[in-house]
């Protein structure tokens, strides 16, 4: 790996806008349904009315017979297994033998406009045989129901994770106390405002798809293992997409729908999900029930971590085994932490399948271990950002189950969050009782994440990113990566690195949207991996560039190669920058003298982790580190929590464009105050989603937005480009139990399940009062969770 | 949702044509007005009229009078005026506040005051997709037989869901209803029926054409407070509306708490304004109105929120809007952001 | 996405539901007297003008779009939305919810920020369409575009359009808005990248220039 030296920077660290503003300020911006093909047909897919059914028959002749309508297909057509995942592979294009949630695909049509494709699904005749469906986590684990994959050995259980790093048992016997606590997070899914849209044309044999996806590299295995064709000849173009957070980053039904309809109608086809079939394909965050039990030392100091998790996951496996892990690997961060032991059950259920949401799977047990945080400092009546800083783990340390850390700065994100929001002073004062009404709170929680994932989803030695750089003889740069851009500026921060190593202006560099026949692979924008991974690539691929363009400068300005820099389209003398030379003319006198100037640039990640089964997943060779802060009022009589403010500090190493940063924060947070508040990706007792639209599924307007201030915490990572590291995720998970801390901390109440309803905080304080009154025996009922007896029914079956 | 369904339109420029439109295609058409409730339903195959009637090339419709009486809004005239027009907001700010709680800004523009008044009644069960409603088959007010709400049940729960209906009621609103034969005005407390089906007395052929607001008697305090998740976009899942006459005494001579959202009609507990009138308004009375709200209101499990919590926020919207109106500054003491 | 193909040649043949009433056109809209009071009585109005009926299948209409006049082959059961996106091509306009509930789809009717989702194209017929593709001139982009662009807030730009054009109806009624109503101008434009925060500085940025 090339690395840069540079440090005096031009570009890097400033606050530039992203290279596609303009676009997008003007609505010119094209996004997958904007894209529009001389005689393009509409694609619909016909879907299940029931969770569980075998699909006895589908009769499409009436629907092929309506006119306007120019091709049709059923499962049968498409029968080759697929999943992001090459460890789980159990979905197809449309649902084959049997559906397996209320929404799921059974067939699918192309015709002349979508009323016309409308129709023609609804004279889709189809007969079902109704099974039992699996609808809760419970469910999972009973024998009598049918199961949803046959793969599964134990009834609907789809995964199971059972890791342990010393001895735990010995630590909780070591601790002076030893606390345990059942927590739930509620399922909740990313709504992007772009619906998913896929437009394919079959022709000469070949295949070009235009999709929303996050993941094209994925995409294109996908369509090639599914239509039994060379991947070569499949060309995957991703345009601007109105954004992911995780939803749109594996295959979906309508990329395999639009592609076989395009080949049998010769036409070709568009798909967009309509908003309620975007709730159906789902792969949010996934429901989860959680068994915490740490010990620590009467200093706070923590002795051992036993984590039970169980995840419902819904009916496919999509990124869930990923999930099951990262719901509980990353328990050993940010805080000291010598045992842990941790023990998943993920579960299918006949419901949309879950999946990655920014700070996949690692949210839900970060919500636990903050509230159980906040318990312990509670407990020992310390303040707890000093419980905290006194477990935050130091720079360049190893964790018990082997993630190498290296930059750190978790102890900065506390101390800075805390000073801001003058955290000392309001925490004891709003903790004194009051008879008031309306209560203000304040609370802590503190996180970490991965910059991007040490091991490719698909196991290999190739690189992880590729970035391929080309110069015209006029001084444009043209920049090829297969990075997918979802809004988050990864585009921008190509255009960055490169302007800034090659010393042109960032409007000279053009970055290529994702097209596989174009750029190189990039595995896709999940994990929070591409500034880290991608940003390295096009370094390497900049500086062999730069490299040839100051042999030629030195040779012309009789500098030695050392004492050369550059910058506003020059090449000049570090001494004496008086003596300079032209840009361009440097790069002409390199084509000359090399022929075409095009380099590339790769980035795989260190040999990271340790040796045990599952090792792979959660090293990262870098982990991002974030602290919020939040400050709520809370209303006694209606139960409203208003979130007031939040201070988020967050350690990205460096940050390449501060405002990107901070409105990957902001993003972030804003995220987390929804999952915290609001939404709710719930199911009626039949399996039929209860919410799926805008409307109904609460997601928060700017007036329920509370006032952000990002804190930028910059440690200089040693292995990340420029020293940055993730800002994408990380900043989302505190932002949740900071919220459950702050309302404690208002009412004396802890909401040990998302999201914090009215409803809920009025029977938490209900509960209270019952327990003051002497009658906290039958509170419990209110708000069970049920993990415990879950865990019980697991073990005696 | 679905693509609309194939519809002629038509666009009469006075109201006798309207009506004579309305007479002529009878349960055929549906009266376009907003359509920020109508096109939604219609994408959701809630309604699938052979003819709409646009109401929006009727200027007449569109205007705001006043006079010594009150004033007079034209079933045309959009939320946003009725939120923002001085003349509404000088002499019933109550209605303005409602009006402004409506929605977003965007559907406030589109949205009407006769759309309000007329909007259909809303349920988890009923305002879904046609494939949604399908896969439970369907409900009775649209394509089945029962109500998935209450099975046992006779009727239709879906709940009254206009935020400026109770306030309506409350300021003794009457309403135009225009045919191609006859008009009448009535009483809006009147207009509506606790049947999420049959939820108003509109008859075939009529036209809502105007909503009168009387002036308000000298020494009335309105005001009105909603629930709902989010501080926009979102339908009530409550709103309580109360206005308060009191005399130079502060003695109370009349009182209107009206519900909504909680039946499928607006629903006015008398119990709790005679409770108030007569008398200075002490602590004791408000609690005491607040729980004979409380206790009238018996809302289902067919929206957001729990029902439970959806009563329980009666007694408590009740107590602070009397509170608010009869003690501004202790509440906005207790209250202050 | 599309509703009416451009491909006459496949379109079905739709049965219509309806026979009673054939005619194409757009109705001529001359100013209509006021009544006695606020609607008059019934005796006192001009009988029926017979208005046209639009449908069924195809009409030809003329919708006002950005300062022109654009001439459309649509279905009355189009949405401005669709046929603004489909048909006329201008994509700025953007669909998200189909249920005005997201702002996605904003544009500017008469000036007021609407939801082109839940309008009919038909019924816009003599009103000012403005989308985003009208906002600034052809040489320099709107103040507020440009305040987007500096101050980040846009990230995947999917709401930028319908945001872009709530902030502009604002200032243009209210050149001097309160904190209080920036927020409020734009509480029906769904963000989910979550850039409120540097929606409201682009905001306040643009409404000091002025």
């Amino acid at each position: 790996m090339i690395k840069s030296e540079k440090k005096n920077f031009t570009i890097i660290g400033k606050s530039l806008p992203k290279i596609e503003g303009f676009e997008k300020a003007n609505g010119s911006a094209l996004y997958t349904d904007d894209i529009m093909l001389p005689n393009m047909l509409i694609g619909k897919i016909l879907r299940s009315p029931h969770p569980h059914a075998i699909i006895r028959k589908v009769n499409t002749e009436k629907a092929e017979a309506l006119p306007g309508v120019k091709a049709v297909m059923v499962g049968a057509e498409l029968p080759e297994l697929y999943g992001v995942l090459p460890a789980s592979q159990d979905e197809t294009a449309l649902a084959i033998e049997k559906v397996r949630y209320i929404g799921d695909g059974v067939a699918a049509v192309a015709a002349v406009d979508e009323a016309t494709a409308e129709k023609a699904c609804e004279l889709i005749e189809v007969e079902y045989e109704v099974l039992k469906p699996c609808l809760t986590i419970e469910d999972g684990f009973r024998a009598d129901l049918p199961k949803i994959h046959e793969h599964t050995k134990q009834a609907n259980v789809m995964k199971e994770v059972h890791q342990e790093f010393g001895d735990v048992e010995e630590g909780f016997a070591e601790a002076d106390f030893v606390m345990e606590n059942e927590y739930f997070f509620e399922g909740n899914t990313h709504v992007p405002l772009e619906p998913h849209c896929a437009l394919s044309q079959w022709a000469d044999n070949k295949l070009t798809i235009w999709s929303s996806t996050q993941t094209p590299h994925y995409l294109h295995v996908a369509l090639a293992k599914v239509l039994k064709m060379p991947r070569s000849h499949i060309r995957v173009i991703k345009p601007h997409i109105g954004a992911g957070y995780g939803g749109k980053s594996e295959p979906f039904a309508l990329e395999f729908c639009s592609a076989w309809l395009s080949k049998k109608s010769g036409r070709p086809v568009k798909i967009l999900y309509t908003r309620e079939e975007v709730f159906y394909a789902h792969r949010g965050r996934q429901p989860m029930k959680m068994i915490l039990k740490t010990g620590h030392r009467k200093d706070g100091s923590i002795t051992a971590i036993h984590m039970r998790t169980f995840l419902d996951g819904g009916s496919f496996g999509s990124y869930g085994l990923v999930t099951t892990y990262y719901s509980g690997v990353f328990l050993t961060l940010p805080y000291k932490v010598p045992r842990y032991k941790f023990d998943a059950f993920r579960i299918y259920t006949n419901k949309p399948a879950g999946g990655p949401k920014r700070g996949h799977g690692a949210v839900q047990p970060r919500f636990a271990m903050e509230c159980q945080m906040d318990k312990v400092a509670e407990k020992l009546g310390v303040d707890p950002i000093e419980l905290r800083l006194r477990n935050a783990i130091e720079p360049n340390t190893m964790t018990i189950n082997s993630f190498r850390v290296t930059s750190c700065g978790i102890k900065e994100c506390l101390e800075r969050t805390r000073d801001k929001s003058l955290f000392k002073e309001k925490y004891p004062s709003y903790k004194k009782p009051s008879n008031k009404v309306l209560r203000k709170g304040i609370g802590v929680a503190a996180s970490t994440y991965i910059s991007g994932a040490g091991k490719s989803i698909i196991w290999n030695d190739m690189p992880h990113s590729g970035v391929q750089i080309k110069v015209d003889r006029g001084g444009g740069v043209a920049v090829f990566c297969g990075a997918s851009d979802i809004g988050q500026g990864s585009d921008s921060m190509l255009a960055y690195v490169t302007a800034e190593i090659l010393g042109v202006e960032v409007s000279d560099v053009h970055v290529c949207q994702t097209d596989t026949h174009l750029t190189p692979v990039d595995l896709g924008s999940y994990s929070s991996r591409v500034t880290f991974m991608a940003g390295n690539a096009c370094i390497e691929a900049a500086e062999k560039i730069k490299d040839k363009l100051f042999e030629m400068a030195s040779r012309k300005l009789k500098v030695p190669k050392s004492d050369l820099d550059c910058g506003k389209r020059l090449i000049f003398s570090k001494t004496d920058p008086m003596i300079n030379m032209d840009w361009v003319e440097a790069a002409n006198m390199a084509e000359t003298a090399y022929g075409t100037i095009g380099e590339t640039g790769s980035y795989k990640p260190p040999k990271i982790g340790g040796k045990y089964k599952g090792a792979g997943a959660g090293p990262s060779p870098s982990y991002s580190f974030s602290t919020h802060i939040a400050e709520v009022t809370v209303d006694t009589e209606t139960g409203a929590v208003t979130v007031e403010k939040i201070w988020s500090a967050h350690d990205c190493g460096r940050a390449l464009n501060p405002l990107i940063v901070e409105g990957q924060i902001e993003g972030s947070v804003y995220m987390g105050v929804g999952e915290a508040l609001f939404e709710e990706h719930i199911f009626f007792k039949n399996g039929l989603h209860k919410n799926p639209s805008i409307l109904e599924y609460k997601i928060p307007t700017i007036l329920d937005t509370p006032e952000i201030e990002s804190i930028i915490v910059e440690t200089i990572d040693p292995e990340g480009p420029f020293g940055a590291k993730e800002a994408g995720e990380g900043p989302l998970h505190a932002a949740i139990p900071a919220i459950a801390n702050a309302i404690y901390n208002a009412v004396g109440v802890r909401l040990d399940s998302t999201p914090f309803t009215p409803e809920k905080i009025l029977k938490a304080l209900e509960e209270k009062e019952l327990a003051g009154n002497g009658n906290g025996k039958n509170t419990k009922k209110l708000r069970g969770i049920g993990a415990r007896k879950l865990a019980e029914q697991v073990t005696s079956s | 949702m679905l693509t609309l369904p194939e519809f002629d339109f038509i666009a009469p420029q006075t109201v006798p044509e309207a009506v004579e439109l309305l007479a002529k295609h009878g349960d055929r058409a549906k009266i376009l007005a907003g359509g920020t409730d109508l096109i939604p339903s219609m994408k959701n195959r809630l309604f699938e009229p052979d003819v709409l009637i646009s109401l929006g090339k009727i200027p007449d419709l569109n205007r705001i009078k006043e006079d010594d009486s009150g004033i007079t809004l034209g079933a045309m005239v959009p939320i946003s005026e009725v939120a923002h027009h001085p003349i509404v907001v000088g002499q019933v700010a109550v209605l303005a506040e409602a009006a402004q709680k409506i929605a977003t800004p965007l559907l406030q523009n589109k949205g009407t005051i006769g759309g309000n008044i007329l909007l259909d009644t809303r349920c988890f069960y009923y305002n879904q997709s046609y494939f949604w409603r399908k896969a439970i088959n369907n409900c009775m007010k649209k394509d089945g037989d029962i109500c998935r709400v209450a099975p046992s049940g006779h009727r239709c729960y879906a709940i009254s869901s206009c935020d400026t209906v109770p306030v309506l009621v409350a300021l003794n609103a009457t309403i135009k209803l225009v045919s191609e034969k006859k008009e009448r005005v009535i009483d809006l407390k009147d207009f509506y029926v606790n049947d999420g089906m049959a939820f108003n007395k509109l008859q075939p052929g009529e036209l809502l054409t105007e909503v009168f607001v009387p002036r308000p008697p000298k020494g009335f305090r309105g005001g009105y407070m909603k629930l709902r998740r989010r501080q926009a976009i979102d339908y009530p899942m409550l709103g309580v509306m109360i206005g308060l006459t009191l005399d130079d005494q502060e003695v109370c001579k009349d009182a209107r708490i009206v519900l909504g959202a909680i039946f499928s009609s607006p629903f006015e507990v008398e119990a709790a304004g005679e409770a108030l009138i007569g008398k200075k308004i002490t602590e004791k009375d408000i609690e005491k109105a607040a729980e004979l709200a409380y206790e009238a209101a018996k809302p289902l499990d067919l929206t957001n929120f729990r029902p439970a919590y959806r009563k329980r926020m009666v007694r408590v919207f009740t107590r602070r809007l009397l509170q608010k109106l009869t003690n501004p500054s202790s509440y906005a003491e207790e209250f202050a952001a | 996405m599309s509703k009416n193909h451009n491909d006459s040649s496949d379109k079905p043949s739709n049965p219509s539901r309806r026979s009673f009433m054939k005619g194409f056109g757009v109705t001529s809209l001359g100013a209509v007297a006021a009544g006695q009071g606020l609607i008059g009585s019934l005796e006192a109005c001009a009988p029926a003008t017979g208005s046209k009926t639009l449908g069924p299948g195809i009409v030809p209409v003329t919708l006002r779009v950005n300062g022109k006049n654009v001439r459309v082959n649509i279905e009355p059961s189009a949405t401005l939305a669709e046929v603004l996106h489909e048909q006329i091509g201008l994509t700025g306009t953007k669909t998200g919810c189909d249920r005005g509930a997201c702002g996605a789809c904003t544009v500017l009717l008469d000036g007021k920020a609407v939801c082109s989702c839940m309008t009919l194209a038909v019924d816009t017929v003599d009103q000012k369409i403005e989308t985003i593709e009208g906002v600034g001139d052809d040489k320099r982009l709107h103040p507020i575009q440009q305040a987007f662009i500096e101050s980040d807030a846009m990230q995947c730009g999917f709401c930028t359009p319908g945001m872009v054009l709530s902030c502009k109806a604002l200032l243009d009624a209210n050149p001097n808005p309160s904190d209080s109503d920036i927020r409020k101008a734009v509480s029906g434009n769904l963000c989910r990248c979550g850039t409120y925060p540097k929606i409201f500085q682009a905001m306040k940025q643009v409404a000091q220039l002025k």
